[in-house]
């Protein structure tokens, strides 16, 4: 117990130390707070743009006469929203540039759903910050600075000699006992930040919550022993400073960065930007062609609808909704060549992000907080659904010529926001897991190899 | 020995000493490597890019020309595209180029944004941004200086030469200055290659190269040389002042970590999180409500509208708007379009006061995270900031006003009044449309807002060796030594 204590007093006394110590948890406390702020923004800003719909709704019921179902959907932008949990306020992933709360209307999706939030561009460039940059690329910054040079330290102060000569491996299990002071330390300090991220953000203590916490630890466990291998070589304090700061640069820096260069040689993004230019193409042609022709071919998808095609005049909205839709259909293969895209990019990511630990736990905190792209592309299918929900709600009145009373008004199909949940079970984690545990205790006997070697010498 | 030779002695001595040394070999060539591999993706993305953009735009111009006879509202509806092409050294510093959009959609009514950036999904791997030849030398390159150089000084005092060197009576500030010399000439030699590459890869292979760009590089070169004799005077800095090589190297990664991976995004954040802008929802919502308060030209009991109706009528002395001369509906479209597209500015410049506000508000720290400022100029001399995305969404908006406002003008005077929707103008007129073309911004235009910045990173530069050079510095190291 006095060794203990004696130990810990000489943790806190370098200033190094203190003040590693104070930036992290400072840093960690400052990305919950700032994280917390955005979040609280997104979130109003989705009440907002269903408050503004409901009262739209309610104007529209008070006019003395309901226009017709066309007039009416063309100005009925409805409110969708990413129902995103407190999580996505530590691990933010692509929830700051995406919309979170998209409106929506019946004319073609197409036109509509490739639309971004406004952010200053500068912040993307910068990085962004967050608890998981704190986790995943700071604190192992934090736990070199805590372990790296404790071999060599303790050799300049002449204890390992001493203990060296005696017998047993009293050195060895003193270097240990020092490591575990430090994960301890380290692994309290990831326990004070989840729980006033917990506290701050009403998060529930749940199986969630435990498995990121536990996996967090873990993460630590990873880079104690990385640290402890760079000290076991026994290079003296430079060395072993420049070789762990190396290698924090290969997995952090680089080795993303190489990702990045690899990944844009590797996929194309034009899928989009073909889709709206060809959909204007097929939408305007649409108003120069027999109009009935786009209805007989609408009428196939929509066989109920068959008897009611003909109408008089130049323009009536069932042949505008039904050319909408047409025009979607065009450039659905660019569509769905996009969403492809997104899953084969992430395929690809999950099998060469193994290279770097930080950007494998990154990821991994992005998936568990459901702010991954994945996410963001399960809520743009939610809304590609909730669209075709409009669009069938309208249907009928268009093609019966009914009239909308109010009670039609309050039928209008509203967005169901569900939770994305693509990864709460527990057999996600797993791989994640297992993996850092192997390389822990791949790498643990390597370093009791090491120790044995330098007992001898 | 006058003082030219000393300072030539230490300076060859210090990069005999790096020569010797292996593993600054290995180090130096490995960066060399990735400088050439980023540059060549770098420069193949940038073609591909300048291929896609252009050739969208010929094909959008074309598609625009071979309309048909049409009325020119359903002209203005048909629309058309403005591309960006991406600005001429974004092979060298690729900016935010990833992050924005890079072609708008234009029509009658509506103002676009910007859509399709390239890099939607790949925040996780971006958190230090992309592997760009500007990043290498922005952050991993002092990372080498310090390990180069951190014991520089207080490697010497732990030997006892520079007790030696300095009973001698050879002065302090001309080791300094030797010192400085070295480093600077591993410097140019780290970042002269690659200058060059940039320099021909842009002459050799590209039409638009011009005195501009010729400048915008030798700027280039000199402002990531200042950046490079910063970090060397940080570090000469520190390493006099340590007690020994450990304190000096913890306490220059602690500075490196903090300047230039920890400040700027925990300052961007927070300059966020001060000036927020809105979101796109508010925009538009907010947008559409100005709008609606104005009036609405399709109801004739509108206010606004109705009174517009009086004097168009008085100006032409005539009772009913049948009579008039000219295509009364067009005259609507014509308001209408001016008066969304007034309001749509005062919304639009708001929020471009609020990212002018964040930035004002990082200039405040520029003399404390070396990265952001010359971040900054680097953005702004090679077209690639967000000053230079917001003036391609501008010279968008001011093209499609100039272009449905020639519709309008088709419509007040081709089409008749009478049976308006019936009538079609000339396939002919479409041609007289100017295409669309980015006007990149002259070197001056791009570096104005940021003289300040570089007046700034200027003084904190001076400040630095004037702190080197001090007699107080000199006093230390006499007394450590």
């Amino acid at each position: 117990m006095l060794a203990l204590k004696y130990e810990f007093k000489r943790l806190f006394s370098g200033t190094v130390y203190n003040i590693s110590i104070l930036v992290f948890l400072l840093s960690g406390l400052l990305a919950i707070h700032l994280g917390g702020e955005s979040f609280n923004r997104i979130q109003q800003a989705q009440q907002q743009s269903i408050i503004a719909f409901d009262k739209q709704t309610a104007q529209l019921k008070l006019a003395p006469k309901l226009p017709e179902m066309g007039s009416i959907a063309y100005y009925a932008t409805a409110p969708t929203t990413w129902q995103l949990n407190g999580w996505a306020a530590l691990f933010k992933g692509q929830s700051q540039n995406n919309l979170t709360s998209m409106s929506v209307n019946a004319l073609a999706l197409q036109g509509q759903i490739y639309n971004k939030e406004f952010i200053n561009p500068d912040k993307h460039r910068a990085g962004g910050f967050d608890l998981g940059f704190v986790l995943a690329y700071m604190l192992p910054l934090l736990i070199g600075v805590l372990s790296i040079n404790l071999l060599s330290d303790e050799k300049q102060s002449g204890r390992w000699s001493l203990l060296s000569s005696f017998p047993g491996n009293a050195a060895q299990q003193m270097i240990i006992r020092l490591l575990g002071l430090r994960f301890a330390l380290v692994s309290l300090l990831v326990i004070i930040l989840f729980s006033y991220a917990a506290i701050s953000l009403s998060l529930p203590i749940d199986y969630q919550f435990t498995t990121l916490l536990f996996l967090s630890i873990l993460y630590c466990l990873f880079w104690f022993v990385v640290a402890t291998i760079i000290l076991s070589l026994n290079k003296g304090n430079l060395i072993n400073t420049l070789l762990f700061i190396s290698t924090w640069l290969v997995f952090a820096i680089l080795i993303p960065g190489t990702i990045h260069l690899a990944m844009s040689e590797k996929f194309n993004h034009n899928a989009p930007l073909k889709a709206s230019t060809q959909q204007r193409m097929v939408l305007n042609d649409g108003w120069d062609q027999d109009k009935h022709q786009a209805l007989t071919e609408f009428s196939q998808l929509y066989p109920e609808f068959s008897e009611k095609l003909t109408f008089e005049g130049r323009f009536h909205w069932k042949w505008y909704y039904a050319m909408q839709h047409l025009s979607d259909l065009s450039v659905a293969h660019h569509w769905s060549a996009h969403t492809e895209n997104i899953y084969s990019k992430e395929r690809w990511l999950n099998k060469v992000s193994w290279l770097s630990p930080n950007l494998s736990f990154q990821r991994l905190l992005n998936k568990s907080a459901n702010t991954n792209s994945l996410s963001h592309l399960e809520y743009l299918k939610q809304v590609e659904s909730y669209h075709t929900e409009i669009r069938e709600f309208i249907y009928p009145y268009l093609f019966n010529d009914t009239p909308v009373t109010v009670e039609d008004v309050d039928k209008f199909p509203r967005f169901e926001a569900r939770q994305v949940t693509l990864t709460t079970t527990s057999m996600n984690y797993l791989p994640h897991g297992l993996f850092f545990l192997i390389l822990i205790v791949l790498l643990t006997g390597w370093v009791k190899l090491r120790f044995k070697k330098l007992a001898v010498c | 020995m006058n003082s030219h030779s000393i300072c030539l002695a230490v300076c060859q001595q210090e990069l005999k000493q790096k020569v010797k040394n292996k593993s600054v070999w290995i180090m130096f060539a490995l960066l060399q490597l990735l400088l050439a591999i980023s540059l060549a993706t770098s420069w193949q993305q940038f073609k591909q890019s300048h291929t896609t953009q252009e050739t969208s735009q010929a094909i959008v111009e074309q598609q625009w020309v071979a309309q048909p006879d049409r009325h020119p509202h359903r002209v203005a509806h048909f629309g058309h595209f403005a591309f960006r092409e991406p600005s001429v050294l974004s092979y060298f510093d690729i900016g935010i180029n990833n992050w924005v959009g890079h072609s708008v959609f234009l029509e009658a009514h509506k103002q676009n944004s910007a859509n399709f950036a390239n890099d939607d999904n790949t925040s996780e791997l971006l958190r230090f941004s992309e592997l760009s030849v500007a990043n290498i030398l922005l952050v991993i390159w002092p990372m080498l200086l310090i390990t180069m150089a951190f014991a520089t000084i207080s490697g010497e005092k732990e030997q006892g030469t520079l007790k030696k060197i300095l009973a001698m009576g050879v002065s302090f500030p001309k080791i300094l200055t030797g010192k400085i010399f070295a480093y600077l000439i591993i410097s140019v030699s780290f970042i002269l290659p690659i200058f060059i590459a940039t320099a021909l890869l842009g002459s050799f292979f590209q039409l638009s190269f011009t005195s501009d760009t010729a400048m915008r590089i030798g700027l280039l070169f000199a402002l990531y040389l200042a950046y490079c004799l910063f970090w060397i005077v940080i570090i000469l800095c520190c390493s006099s002042l340590s007690a020994s090589s450990k304190v000096s190297l913890s306490t220059l990664i602690t500075f490196w970590f903090i300047g230039i991976i920890l400040a700027p995004r925990v300052l961007t954040d927070v300059a966020q999180s001060m000036h927020p802008t809105q979101t796109r929802y508010a925009f538009i919502n907010a947008v559409k409500t100005d709008v609606k308060k104005v009036g609405n030209g399709h109801n004739p009991q509108d206010p606004y509208f109705k009174a517009f109706k009086e004097k168009v009528l008085a100006k032409y002395n005539v009772k009913n708007v049948a009579d008039l001369p000219v295509n009364y509906r067009g005259l609507v479209m014509k308001e209408g379009e001016r008066v969304t597209a007034e309001i749509y500015q005062r919304h639009y410049k708001k929020q471009l006061d609020a990212f002018q506000a964040q930035q004002d508000f990082l200039r405040n720290f520029y003399w404390f995270t070396p990265l952001l400022a010359t971040q900054h100029i680097s953005m702004a001399l090679t077209a690639s900031n967000n000053k230079h995305f917001f003036d391609f969404e501008m010279q968008a908006e001011q093209h499609r006003y100039d272009r449905i406002q020639q519709l309008n003008n088709i419509h007040i005077e081709e089409i008749n009044f009478a049976h308006d929707r019936d009538e079609k103008a000339s396939a002919e007129l479409w041609k007289t449309f100017p295409s669309f073309h980015y006007q990149q911004p002259s070197l001056k235009q791009s570096l104005e807002p940021y003289l300040s910045s570089a007046a700034i990173f200027t003084f904190t530069l001076t400040a630095l060796i004037f702190g080197l050079f001090s007699s107080f510095l000199k006093r230390r190291v006499y007394v450590s030594a």
